[in-house]
């Protein structure tokens, strides 16, 4: 048994206070703007200084995860990043073609290495444990997810910190834009994007602030729209758990007009009805949004509430016992993750 | 298993040069810098017109120098298994990079926002990329992800492949890791002052810092359940691993060697197997002031005065970064196969803090099982353990 | 040698944002105990000395010496620049 005794969310929306989702911040624009915690209450000015906004975030994210679990010992801390500390590799990147390789400084480079979040997070800890981060695009936060899920059940670790954290980068994203894969306009190509980090404290042991059970994730690169409905079914298979049971789904749709032909399949092997979550339209995306995707399920097991701001299709059920989340992007990096109430 | 480094193409090829004592390590060519004529690289002689050629990539392909590398030697890894096709074996993929597609980024960074031709490589600059370019071309599909974690990072990979076996999660698992070189992080390491202006000479007194270098590498792991059923020769055993981290400083390792010992401990548990029984050790030994110091009181720690016959193969091949723990994973496994036991190259005189001595020429004895390291920056300490293919332990 | 300038300096190269020169001494300790800065700090500090000072150091650890205090830079700079 795997339960979230912890649950910590930098995004743009207010959730590192809780306030979100009784507080709901209309997005505006095409890269949504996070809400920042108050950086300086967990961060000593030593250690913020060289900080990018990726690590702040993942930073205080599982530090807040952390405080709810009662900061209990870790045996591992797994993060999952896309693209990333992007805004440092692009600094130093600039620097390196602006300057023709002269007057370069350290501390960039240093920082852009993609570990770094889950280091510095070791390194305000003193955390010897295991350390491994996990760089795939859409589903980096599942691949971390998949190897704690691997080490509690092997009783290889009784408490791990996961998480999931991206940042922006602004030419990096104008290059995305360019790309198609941030929207610019109403009908251009593209998402609408943000940044965010959330953090979760998984262990072996119940508690009495437990959200919700972990109980299985599954990742595959590929995956035709045509086949969700059956990828989905194996999932349900090996889990052991009947669609009935299900009594939520929580896409990560996005606000693309491309890509969204993953869904129909899946979603019609749910009894009409169901209530669909979609929460990209909140959180904005990017590749370690469904990490916030997570955290929301997790809190809809918790409350037993599911919120109407977060409700795509479908009507709110008096109960949830089972939720299954499903996440692609661009077609690719596609995964199923089953949590249980407790 | 499959290879590419600076001192050869394929498996052979790299097998005899390091019996022939045949280093890779040369003045950079394929890459502009302003820094090539002070600084000394391992890098692979073949341009990326060239390797596209070899795998004969389609016009108006994205493929990053990092990506083709990774095909190159995951082809040959599957190949030279014998694999197929992935059948009813549950196959998956674990790679492991650094650069990623930033050999390309630093390229055509400037002239993306004027040239739209060249945007489709916008798309490849994340990690991830390659790992997708390399399932493709290998027509896997199911569980592939990145490991990113700096110099540790293909260690990382084939350890997680192992416990997907182990754990039944998967049957079958190619595991690696593929880096090229760039201008990102030769302008790097120069900014730590870690580079060195001659040939590395790991765990010398006189040691000035690394050389850099790029390959690829990747190897099969197989469960038994494959291995009975498809009557497969066993190259080698993987029976020890273990991770940990360090804690200390952001790229700096500690100066007791905490990460490095813990690593080793764990790896040595893992097996099962007490210290005395390792036939040899194939060093991180990168020649940085910082890493040789604490890695060698990390031996001691490990080892007291009975450290096993070690070497780095650095000197060969430059420091690869993420693809360093896969292609010394070869290095080890080609050592267990060839009972031979690789010589640290260019080693003049012993550090004054103990008493280290690696070996400076070809060995030829038996080895029974190799311990492996891998340490990256974020303190990231990783550990394997071969074991030879006939080991009844 | 304007050691105002060097403080400066100092905090603007090492993103010291709570930091203002009237805050350092010009005898403090600006490593360990004192400032607190580390090697990564001294590693900007050096390249801080070529590009705005165009002298150049081969040797992190020659480092150690001339960054002891702003007294022991203010006197390197003022015997070395050639900017």
């Amino acid at each position: 048994m795997i339960y979230i005794n912890g649950s910590g969310c930098i995004s743009a929306q207010k959730t590192f206070d809780g306030s979100f989702p009784e507080e709901i911040i209309a997005p505006e624009g095409y890269i949504l703007p996070v809400v920042a915690p108050p950086y300086k209450e967990y961060i000593s000015p030593a250690m913020i200084r060289r900080m990018g906004a990726g690590v702040k975030n993942g930073v205080v994210a599982s530090a807040i995860a952390l405080k709810e679990a009662g900061s209990p010992e870790l045996d591992a801390i797994i993060t999952g990043t896309g693209v990333g500390c992007i805004k440092d590799s692009e600094n130093f990147l600039m620097a390196i073609l602006e300057n023709q390789e002269a007057f370069l400084t350290p501390t960039a480079f240093i920082q852009s290495t993609h570990n770094t979040v889950g280091a510095q997070i070791a390194l305000g800890l003193g955390c010897k444990a295991y350390n491994f981060s996990y760089v795939n695009g859409a589903i980096s936060f599942e691949s971390a997810l998949a190897d704690a899920r691997l080490q509690l059940l092997n009783g290889e670790a009784r408490t791990i910190l996961v998480g999931g954290v991206d940042e922006k980068a602004d030419f990096t994203y104008r290059l995305f834009a360019l790309a198609g894969l941030i929207k610019t306009g109403e009908n251009s190509p593209g998402a609408s994007y943000s940044e965010g980090a959330s953090f979760f404290v998984l262990e072996t042991g119940k508690k009495e602030q437990s959200y919700a059970q972990l109980k299985d994730v599954q990742v595959m690169n590929r995956l035709e729209p045509e086949a969700t409905g059956h990828g989905l079914l194996q999932f349900l298979q090996r889990t052991g758990t009947p669609v009935e049971a299900i009594d939520a789904v929580v896409i990560g749709k996005n606000d693309d007009t491309q890509f969204q032909d993953y869904y129909p399949a899946l979603l019609s092997e749910f009894s009409a009805g169901i209530p669909v979550v979609h929460y990209k339209h909140l959180s904005g995306e990017y590749n370690t949004a469904s990490a916030f995707g997570f955290g929301l399920a997790a809190g809809i097991l918790k409350k037993q509430q599911l919120p109407e701001a977060v409700l795509l299709s479908g009507e709110t059920r008096p109960g949830y016992r089972n939720i299954l989340l499903y996440n692609q992007y661009r077609g690719l990096d596609h995964s199923f993750i089953l949590l249980s109430g407790c | 298993m499959g290879i590419v480094s600076a001192i050869g193409l394929t498996v052979e090829e790299n097998f005899r040069s390091l019996v022939e004592l045949k280093p890779g390590i040369s003045r950079i060519e394929n890459l502009d810098t302003v820094h090539k004529d002070v600084i000394r690289v391992g890098e692979i002689k073949k341009t990326n017109k060239e390797l596209a050629k070899y795998l004969n990539l389609e016009e108006g392909n994205n493929y990053t120098r990092t990506a083709m590398l990774g095909v190159m030697a995951a082809r040959q890894a599957v190949e030279h298994a014998g694999i197929t096709g992935t059948g009813k074996w549950k196959t998956g993929l674990v790679s492991a990079t650094s650069v990623g597609g930033m050999d390309t980024t630093e390229q055509y960074f400037t002239s993306y926002l004027e040239n739209e031709a060249i945007r489709r490589y916008i798309l490849s600059h994340d990690p991830g990329d390659s790992t997708h370019k390399i399932a493709d071309a290998l027509g896997i599909h199911g569980f592939i992800t990145t490991i990113s974690t700096a110099c540790s990072s293909a260690a990382n990979a084939i350890m997680l492949g192992a416990r997907m076996i182990a754990s039944g999660e998967l049957d079958r698992v190619v595991v690696g890791g593929t880096d090229a070189l760039a201008k990102f992080t030769i302008n790097g390491f120069k900014t730590l002052m870690i580079l060195s202006d001659t040939e590395n000479t790991p765990f010398d007194r006189d040691r000035k810092g690394l050389n850099l270098g790029e390959a690829a590498a990747y190897l099969v792991l197989e469960s038994e359940e494959v291995i009975k059923a498809e009557n497969r020769k066993v190259l080698a055993y993987l029976s020890g691993f273990g991770n940990a981290n360090d804690a200390y400083h952001q790229t700096a390792s500690s100066e007791n060697g905490e990460g490095a010992t813990l690593a080793m401990e764990k790896a040595l548990r893992v097996a099962g197997l007490r210290p005395d029984a390792i036939s040899y050790i194939n060093v991180h030994g990168t020649a940085t002031g910082n890493n040789d110091l604490s890695e060698g009181r990390a031996l001691i720690n490990i080892f007291g005065d009975r450290v096993p016959p070690f070497s780095s193969t650095k000197p060969y091949t430059g420091h690869t970064l993420a693809a360093a723990g896969a292609i010394e994973a070869v290095y080890s496994v080609l050592s267990l196969q060839h009972g031979m036991i690789w010589p640290n190259l260019n080693f003049r005189n012993p550090m004054p803090e103990f008493d280290l001595v690696p070996e400076t020429s070809l060995q030829k004895k038996e080895v029974r099982h190799v311990l492996s390291n891998s340490f990256g920056f974020g303190g990231n300490c990783s550990t394997l353990l071969f074991t030879a293919a006939d080991d009844l332990h | 040698m304007d050691k105002q300038e060097i403080k400066e300096k100092i905090i603007a190269a090492l993103n010291l944002e709570d930091v203002t020169a009237a805050d350092i001494n010009d005898d403090d300790a600006l490593f360990g105990d004192g400032l607190g800065l580390d090697s990564i700090d001294a590693l900007e500090l050096i390249v801080m000395l070529d590009k705005d000072y165009g002298i150049k150091l081969s040797d992190p650890k020659e480092g150690r010496n001339i960054f002891r205090s702003v007294n022991t830079m203010a006197a390197y700079i003022a015997e070395h620049r050639t900017k």
